[in-house]
């Protein structure tokens, strides 16, 4: 007997297919006109750019003073930094969240849970910045106060080279943890329920049952959030760092996209940005591919 | 056949149209896109100069949101090029590019343009011919509330005998008698101490960007011993408490909510602008006008920031390419008539002004109108009937008085592109090193440090190409 096509031919369906293309058009629209044609628009790098005439052909000039500049080494530097401790130990604090939320029983606390926790992310980092400065002021600040009740001196947190990377981190995570932890809840509403019920019958613990189902279950999604993120590894959070950055952190948190913008979009040397910018989305290619032929590799799970 | 002669009698009607239709003219100017009465004002400039015999269509450039200055720059660099542009930055580059056209004959042509402009604006033209702008020079000047003034003694010995000293006893006076959390508070956004520089640098003897030295060699002044013994003072500042210990973290609101808290004693504005708006804002708030201080006397007296007379800071620009150049230029010395002026300076009839036929009544919403879209300048602004209260507070134009009387000409360069990424850095490292220096994170001894890296880090280079530029 004919085994049954999962599809049906292509000719019968082509109504079908039809009405799919145009659903998926806008999409495809979108990323060949913002995310396709600008990469075009890298020739730029090689370029001594100009408004008036044709851009002249430069080489390699603009990488060569983007490497040899005496602040590129610190800038790159503090960006691998940044972004490791939003990437690396920021990480896991979405997924535990979520585990949390989805042990919650009572409908109410887990809505007004997750509500408090997506609510920062809808916050711009012009007012984000705002409020940390504001809860961080030696003076007048929430968490100066705190320290005082314990006979504490004050940390001017904000202008501290020790401690503005992990305001930094803090402030990201405030407002990134709860927005973040929806694709894994999403990912743990998938679970079969069998799988638990298995786990009972064989006498397993709650710990036992995240350890033994929950944790397996949410791998690929994790790989693939991991492998995703790291695609913006030397992304490590512009208007964040612009809207904390002040005259006596410079040296520690002045990243890749600080820079660009002040010597690209302040100084209008665009030929230049688009070199630094060239290198970091190299770097961040790089680094998803590796990521995802070794985590083939080891889990057996990539990307695609 | 007939169907012939009617398309073509359509067609030449059309071509008649263009023919008669007045020159289209592309503007882009700050905010202006955004402004409620935007539109109604360029109506109303077109009409101004359709019977000034110039008659224009102007069509308001939307220019994207966020920072003006990048956003015009991007929008010019990616080939979209406005007639007539109002710049903020990033003029020098794209002038480079031969974007913009040389102004200077269209000024000398001018019917009221040339007459009103002031010294510093003529001297700026002249040395970077490709925008211009009728402004009083932007200096700051430093301003505190008028019933503390009134009552406190070392607030009046400053104004008789204006000295470094003088500052620092009106600032402890501030804090020890009137309550004030802090002597004074500057907003950290001001790359690095612009605003105490505002009052110090001169009494310091920092007179310009680039200072010639004993040996007849320009040097930068911010890496010079008067630098240093200025710092030291801004260091005992802070420490005393006189220096707002945030300082650094301030925003332009947060400062000067700090001032009309009382908080702050002291703050610093550009005259006469923003002065103007604190005076409205510390009338409201604690019923009280401000009142101007002069700088203090020491190696020298004045304000900054230093003028510079090598450019326009902001101003307008025609576009090389525009196939409109005279008549966009038209605009602006039609703004600088008697009618334009009138226009500019009092806003829209019946909403911002009214005529009673003896005067010019100044609506409430006249508060609401910037008068200064084509310029701050009030040269040349003498209305046919008297106005029923001055457009300026008292404090205000006390403020651009003392600023024109103790303003400085800078000397300076602009710096070559092949410099840009290394003065960044240097620029970063000078901040970095005042902000440490002035909250003790180091001593003041670490000024020499600062002064061999900035040398390092390319300041040799850029002070033997200054030494090739500056006369």
């Amino acid at each position: 007997m004919k085994a049954k096509p999962a599809l049906a031919p292509p000719g019968a369906r082509l109504p079908d297919r039809t009405v799919l293309l145009l659903l998926l058009a806008p999409a495809l629209v979108y990323f060949a006109v913002y995310h396709l044609w600008p990469i075009a628009g890298m020739v730029m790098a090689f370029q001594d750019y100009r408004i008036v005439g044709p851009s002249r052909f430069a080489g390699l000039k603009h990488f060569r003073t983007l490497f040899s500049s005496p602040a590129f080494l610190d800038v790159l530097r503090n960006t691998l930094i940044i972004s490791s401790m939003k990437i690396i130990l920021f990480f896991p604090l979405p997924i535990v969240f979520a585990l949390m939320v989805n042990e919650l029983r009572s409908m109410f606390l887990r809505k007004f849970v997750q509500a408090t926790a997506y609510l920062p992310h809808f916050l711009s980092w012009v007012v984000i910045a705002g409020v940390w400065i504001s809860f961080l002021s030696p003076g007048t600040g929430g968490a100066n106060q705190l320290r005082g009740v314990f006979g504490l001196p004050p940390v001017d947190y904000m202008t501290s080279k020790g401690h503005i990377r992990w305001v930094l981190f803090a402030s990201e995570t405030w407002r990134s943890m709860g927005w973040d932890s929806i694709i894994y809840l999403a990912a743990l509403m998938r679970i079969s329920p069998s799988l638990y019920e298995s786990a009972d019958m064989d006498g397993a613990s709650p710990l036992q049952k995240m350890r033994y189902v929950t944790l397996p279950e949410l791998v690929p999604t994790m790989v693939t959030v991991f492998i995703l993120n790291l695609g913006f590894f030397l992304n490590a959070g512009f208007d964040q760092v612009f809207n904390m950055m002040n005259d006596s952190v410079i040296s520690v948190i002045d990243i890749l996209d600080t820079y660009v913008y002040r010597i690209g979009l302040l100084n209008m040397q665009y030929s230049f940005s688009t070199a630094a910018s060239l290198f970091k989305g190299l770097i961040g290619l790089v680094l998803i591919l590796s990521t995802h032929a070794a985590s083939k590799r080891v889990t057996g799970k990539g990307l695609w | 056949m007939k169907k012939r002669i009617v398309a073509f009698a359509l067609a030449a009607l059309v071509v008649a149209g263009a023919w008669a239709a007045d020159p289209k003219v592309r503007m882009a100017i700050k905010d202006l896109d955004t402004d409620p009465n935007g539109e109604a004002f360029i109506q109303l400039i077109e009409k101004g100069m359709a019977a000034a015999g110039t008659p224009v269509d102007i069509e308001l450039v939307k220019v994207p949101q966020g920072n003006y200055a990048e956003k015009i720059s991007l929008m010019i660099m990616s080939g979209d090029v406005p007639d007539l542009i109002y710049m903020q930055g990033g003029e020098d580059n794209l002038a480079s590019q031969g974007v913009f056209e040389d102004l200077r004959p269209y000024v000398a042509k001018s019917r009221n343009y040339k007459a009103l402009m002031d010294a510093h604006s003529v001297q700026r033209l002249e040395s970077f011919p490709y925008i211009t702008w009728i402004a009083p020079p932007r200096v700051r000047t430093p301003v505190m509330r008028r019933d503390w003034f009134d009552s406190l003694p070392s607030a009046k010995a400053l104004v008789a005998n204006p000295t470094v000293d003088a500052y620092y006893a009106l600032f402890k006076d501030l804090v020890a008698k009137k309550g004030a959390k802090f002597g004074i508070t500057v907003t950290g956004a001001t790359n690095g101490y612009e605003e105490l520089d505002a009052i110090f640098d001169a009494a310091f003897g920092t007179t310009s960007t680039w200072m010639k030295g004993g040996d007849g060699k320009w040097g930068y002044a911010r890496v010079s011993p008067n630098e240093k013994a200025k710092l030291e003072f801004y260091a005992k500042l802070y420490k005393e408490g006189l220096l707002d210990p945030e300082y650094l973290t301030k925003k332009w609101d947060s400062k000067e909510q700090a001032f009309y808290e009382g908080k702050a004693g002291m703050v610093l504005g550009v005259a006469p602008g923003s002065i103007d708006v604190y005076n409205t804002k510390m009338t409201k708030a604690q019923g009280v006008d401000l009142v101007v201080l002069p700088p203090p006397k020491g190696k020298a007296q004045g304000y900054t920031p230093f003028v510079d007379v090598t450019k326009e800071t902001r101003g307008f620009a025609v576009a090389s390419t525009s196939k409109v150049k005279a008549q966009a230029f038209a605009i602006l010395d039609f703004m600088w008539s008697p009618a334009g002026l009138k226009l500019a300076k009092l806003g829209i009839p019946g909403l911002h002004h009214t005529d009673d036929g003896k005067q010019y009544v100044l609506a409430d919403k006249y508060g609401e109108w910037y008068n200064g879209w084509f310029g701050d300048s009030f040269n040349g602004f003498n209305p046919d009937k008297p106005l029923s209260r001055p457009l300026v507070s008292k404090t205000a134009t006390e403020a651009g008085a003392m600023a024109k009387k103790y303003m400085m000409a800078d000397k300076t360069i602009l710096i070559p592109e092949r410099y840009i990424a290394n003065w960044d850095a240097m620029t970063n490292l000078y901040k970095e090193y005042m902000a440490d220096i002035v909250t003790g994170k180091k001593p003041v001894s670490a000024f020499d440090e600062f002064v061999a890296k900035w040398r390092k880090a390319g300041g040799d280079e850029v002070t033997k190409y200054a030494n090739t530029v500056l006369k």
